[in-house]
């Protein structure tokens, strides 16, 4: 029976190429992100071992249990550490943050990956970089060695002179030498300045002061032998850990940062396969459809219907494995292909050697196979219930009974509604783990409404064929009844282009509303004119600086300037009811209600000044705190301190708690600042004053001064890249989905070869026939783009709902765009029915009307 | 051979403004060498207006082959195919598809219809298709005349394997073609419906001048027929004027089938 399979699918080729050809697409998503995990994390793996190789044992400041912590610890450290038994060589560094700037004055890097700042360790053997041929180590002041891949991109060479903004404002370094990495020119698109010791100390306010020690231990001493001997004399606050524990933890905190695109890439994966099942799933109705004869006349023959599914079966078998085995070779280029990408857009991931672990193969094939046998069992129990003589009777094609489809309309209904109930439980907010919901939620009602769209396949296809058929002529009107004529299949193939429509309509209403939001709060709750942030994002934690209060005391000096209120964030660095926020607000209580509307009242803001925590409105309403109650906070750096409530704001901000700046500095101990804002005075020119700002902090090449206008763009640009790389993504599916428009047009004309060489024969010229399969396409294109629609609009309609807790309100729908995708479906049907429209033209009319 | 050509062409000379299609010195050779059939070694025929001819032969003789190249389905290997005076083998597809358009009908075996249109769509289906007006006289006295008056909303699978073939046959007939081919017609038909539609081609040739050609091995139907050639083996090897079933089948027992 396998060999009778086999023989079918290799007499079929094209056949097996279109089906196999979703199998493959959907399967190398799969394989792609486990490789390309994979291949990083064990590239990543190899370089940092080269990295730390030559280091035993680091000496740290210790983790403190959450938040940031100390960042360095004291010079006579060093000597401790040296005077341990076993150790053979040791040196102190000191790092911080340094970003080059470019020729104009820009800052290079930070949006990102760090810009790392660090020392030279004179001890030979202790240096994590090897410097190229022609440079040397940083000796004196006013010397840097940078690292190759920062050099090859903006063209230093040694003996240049480029600027470098550290803790203290931007100065000039001679570039000495350049420096890789062990095999690799860049850490992952990081930037890498390294000074000398007492230089870095300078630069980076480490004053007698180091952030680590690199120990070499005696021959015959372990690693691990020497971190207890170490620890065992070093002062609480500083820890040692083995270069092999460095390594793992640089691996995993890269690992972790890079776990987005894995996520991203593995749900585009489930969506790639549950987009491909449903081609493959149409396929094989139609292949088994139009082999009832042959399936008969083996039942005929005594095959037992047992031995019918089999056929089908095995031969998806064969299909499955072979697709999932060149998806597999599929994945290997989408994993290149997105390194690749990373690289364009500013990670420098290193090269390695793609890896493919057995797990990968393993999942490949079993998801390739299982979602293909899944999709053909159903066709394959149908062709087992053909009875043979009714299959060898002489069936002239559309004469089927059509099946009631009251108990499909029923059932595709139910789950709809399921699917749409759980979605918006998922969604309500009561749940720990929503997504998970939300996921099931979305895939049921995709399953429901494919499952009711051969219904909506006849009215629809009636709507969107309508303009073609008056304006087309008899092309049009045979397309469309054709397109009716099978409404399952039609459905089902509108259904694979729904999904992808469907989650790109969505993406477009909720990007859409954002902006409409972001314009409407900064109208409505934010009255400052002028915005002070920093393009180094990297600047986050307390010692980092985002803003110093150098900078911060120059901009004030800005004459035309009111209520310039200063935002420090702590991050990860204060506790409630045990749980770590992830932000912290302080805030200048004097002029904060000016240049921000959060909804406090005048009471709240008043015990805000003296002293008191405002809190959001959903804070207040989860613990049940209220103005006048004490909130208890637990601070990384000076422990437990209880605070009287102010009162609630309602509109949305970073934090739900906010202190003003007195306390913030007591309870935090980190002076850099976040954010500025400001307000211009009345009767003077904005633009000017925002000439004076950029002036006054022309020191500070990494701030960025921007007005409202700029605020906007900026935030419109952030959006639009996100939705940049979705619809990158999710074009997949949508090609996928052509494909299977294809795919179902090649199945139908062959099925319907005798009926396409008749109208040949009473005068249909090629061009009209090519019209016909075309038009076919696009009804079918715009069935999926209407259903995509729909549901996308209703999916971020739910969404937007949900997030009303956070003051998004509103539904904007971008017709504009919601047009453009009508009119790229179309697009999207020519082109699918570019190959079937010229196979079908191309027929032989003399052997088409006597096919079988 | 020089004898069956030069009968040829005076017939050609006599009836010539008669003469709606023709095959001239066809030859259609399949393979090459040891391989080689010759489904047609050396044809020549002509069909007239009002005349209705059938072919008959055994299987492999070529009669279907010189039904197709006539009809331009097909293209002779030599030889001259024309309908209403265009040479067939030197258009391209665009004018054959034109030419069927205008002044070619087809009827086959299966009946072909298109499974999404009623009755009255499938038969207009070819003015449709070319863009024209259809006479709207002769459509309503050929639905009446092949019983079609009341299934005209139908679709294909409301209708008999009768009505079907006579839906067929009117769209054959609608735009008034100047030769009908027929393959087989009756071929997928009870007796009862067999007899109505060779009766009414009868009538369409005699009352309505049609040219009419049809392919069959059924004696009962080739009886219709104003004339039967007889291919045997690629040539025309005999032809029966105003044929009974009789002396067809007196035929068939003298030279064999």
């Amino acid at each position: 029976m396998f060999k009778a399979a086999l023989k079918n699918l290799l007499g079929h080729k094209l056949r097996m190429f279109l089906t196999g050809f979703s199998i493959i697409l959907g399967v190398s998503f799969v394989a792609g992100t486990y490789i390309f995990t994979d291949s990083i994390g064990s590239t990543f793996d190899n370089l940092f071992k080269d990295v730390y190789a030559g280091i035993d044992v680091s000496v740290r400041p210790a983790k403190p249990e959450f938040g940031v912590g100390a960042l360095s610890f004291d010079e006579s450290v060093l000597d401790i550490v040296k005077s341990v038994d076993g150790v053979s060589a040791a040196a102190g560094g000191a790092g911080g943050v340094a970003q080059f700037l470019d020729a104009d004055g820009n800052p290079i890097g930070g949006q990102g990956p760090p810009t790392i700042g660090a020392s030279w360790a004179e001890e030979s053997g202790l240096n994590v970089l090897r410097i190229v041929e022609g440079g040397r180590a940083p000796e004196a002041n006013g010397e840097v060695l940078v690292d190759k891949a920062t050099a090859d991109k903006n063209d230093f060479k040694v003996g240049d002179t480029v600027k470098i903004v550290t803790l203290k404002p931007a100065q000039e370094f001679k570039i000495v030498g350049v420096a890789t990495f062990g095999e690799s020119d860049g850490l992952g698109g990081a930037t890498l300045a390294v000074f000398s010791l007492a230089q870095a100390q300078e630069l980076f306010n480490l004053p007698g002061k180091l952030s680590e020690i690199s120990v070499k231990a005696q021959s015959g001493i372990s690693p691990e032998e020497l971190r207890d001997r170490i620890d065992s004399k070093l002062p609480e606050e500083v820890e040692a850990i083995t270069g092999q524990e460095q390594t793992n933890e640089s691996v995993s905190e890269i690992n972790e940062g890079l776990g987005f695109i894995n996520t991203a890439l593995l749900a585009f994966a489930g969506i790639a396969i549950f987009v491909g099942s449903f081609i493959i799933q149409n396929t094989f109705r139609i292949i088994v459809a139009q082999r009832a004869k042959e399936l008969a006349l083996l039942r005929a023959m005594g095959a037992t219907k047992v031995q019918v599914v089999r056929l089908v079966i095995y031969e998806a078998l064969a299909v499955s494995i072979l697709s999932s085995i060149a998806g597999i070779f599929m994945g290997m280029l989408v994993s290149s292909g997105v390194r690749n990408l990373m690289n364009v857009v500013g990670f420098s991931l290193p090269k390695g050697p793609l890896t493919v672990e057995p797990r990968t193969i393993i999942v490949s094939i079993l998801v390739g196979v299982v979602v293909t046998l899944v999709s053909a069992l159903l066709p394959a129990i149908k062709a087992s219930r053909v009875s043979p003589v009714e299959a060898l009777q002489e069936n002239e094609g559309g004469g089927r009974k059509r099946k009631s489809l009251f108990k499909r309309g029923l059932i595709g209904t139910l789950i709809t509604v399921f699917g749409a109930g759980a979605l918006a439980y998922g969604l309500n907010g009561s749940l720990e783990q929503p997504i998970y919901l939300v996921g099931f939620g979305v895939f049921a009602m995709f399953i429901g409404v494919s499952i009711v769209a051969p219904l909506l396949s006849v009215p629809i296809a009636r709507l969107v064929g309508w303009p073609l058929v008056k304006t087309r002529g008899i092309p049009a009107r045979l397309a469309r009844d054709n397109a009716r004529r099978t409404p399952r299949r039609t459905a089902s193939t509108a259904a694979a282009l729904m999904i992808g429509v469907s989650l790109v309509t969505m993406l477009s209403v909720m990007a859409t509303t954002f902006k409409s939001e972001i314009t409407r709060l900064l109208a409505d709750s934010f009255p400052a004119d002028l915005i002070i942030q920093s393009t180094n994002i990297g600047d986050a934690g307390p010692g980092t600086a985002g803003i110093s209060v150098e900078a911060l005391n120059d901009f004030e000096q800005v004459k035309g300037l009111e209520d310039v209120t200063a935002f420090r964030y702590a991050f990860q660095s204060v506790k409630v009811d045990g749980d770590i926020l992830d932000f912290f607000i302080g805030a200048d209580s004097e002029s904060l209600d000016k240049v921000m509307k959060l909804g406090a009242s005048e009471q709240a803001m008043k015990d805000f000044a003296k002293g008191a925590v405002l809190i959001s409105e959903n804070v207040s309403k989860k613990s049940n705190v209220k103005a006048g109650d004490t909130i208890t906070f637990e601070f990384a750096q000076t422990g437990e301190k209880t605070l009287p409530v102010a009162g609630i704001f309602t509109e949305p901000f970073d934090s739900e708690y906010i202190v003003n700046t007195a306390v913030y500095l007591d309870t935090v101990k980190d002076d850099s600042v976040t954010w500025i804002a400001a307000s211009i005075a009345d009767g003077q020119d904005e633009a000017a004053v925002k000439t004076e700002a950029e002036k006054a902090l022309a020191g500070y090449p990494q701030l960025d001064v921007q007005d409202k206008g700029e605020l906007f763009d900026t935030a419109e640009k952030q959006i639009d890249q996100v939705l940049g790389l979705f619809w990158g993504l999710l074009g997949f599916a949508v090609i996928i989905a052509v494909l299977g428009i294809t795919n179902t047009l090649m199945l139908s004309i062959s099925e319907r070869t005798r009926e396409l060489g008749m109208l040949r024969a009473i005068g249909m010229v090629r061009s009209q026939m090519r019209r016909m399969i075309r038009y076919e396409s696009i009804i079918i294109a715009l069935f999926g783009a209407v259903l995509g629609v729909s549901m996308g609009a209703f999916f971020a309609w739910v969404l937007l709902r949900a997030l009303k807790d956070q003051g998004i309100s509103g539904y904007v729908f971008p017709t504009g765009q919601v047009i453009i995708y009508f009119i790229l479906a179309i697009f999207a049907g020519i082109l699918a029915a570019a190959w079937p429209a010229r196979k079908a033209a191309r027929m032989d009319v003399l052997k088409a009307i006597y096919h079988e | 051979m020089p004898a069956t050509k030069q009968k040829a062409e005076k017939q050609t000379k006599a009836a010539k403004k008669n003469v709606v299609a023709s095959v001239t010195d066809a030859f259609k050779i399949y393979g090459k060498g040891d391989t080689e059939v010759r489904a047609l070694n050396g044809v020549s025929i002509e069909f007239e207006k009002g005349v209705f001819t059938a072919i008959m032969g055994p299987s492999g003789s070529g009669k279907s082959t010189l039904l197709h190249c006539a009809a331009g389905l097909d293209r002779l290997s030599s030889g001259v195919a024309e309908v209403g005076g265009t040479d067939l083998g030197k258009a391209k597809d665009k004018a054959l598809t034109m030419l069927r358009r205008k002044r070619v009908g087809f009827i086959f075996q299966s009946f072909n219809l298109v499974p999404t249109l009623t009755s009255k769509e499938n038969m207009l289906l070819p003015s449709t298709i070319a863009g024209k007006k259809y006479d709207t006289k002769w459509f309503k006295d050929l639905v009446g005349l092949l019983g079609l008056s009341d299934r005209l909303d139908h679709i294909p699978s409301e209708l008999s394997g009768g009505q079907q073939q006579r839906v067929a046959v009117a769209r054959a007939l609608v735009a008034r073609p100047d030769i009908i081919f027929a393959d087989e017609p009756s071929g997928n038909l009870d007796s009862k419906s067999a007899q109505d539609l060779l009766m009414f081609l009868r009538k369409a040739a005699s009352e309505y001048g049609q040219a009419i050609v049809m392919v069959t091995h059924d004696p009962n139907a080739a009886a219709y027929a104003d004339r039967v050639v007889m291919l045997r083996d690629g040539k025309i090897v005999d032809e029966i004027q105003k044929p009974t079933v009789d002396k067809i089948l007196q035929y068939f027992k003298k030279f064999g089938s």
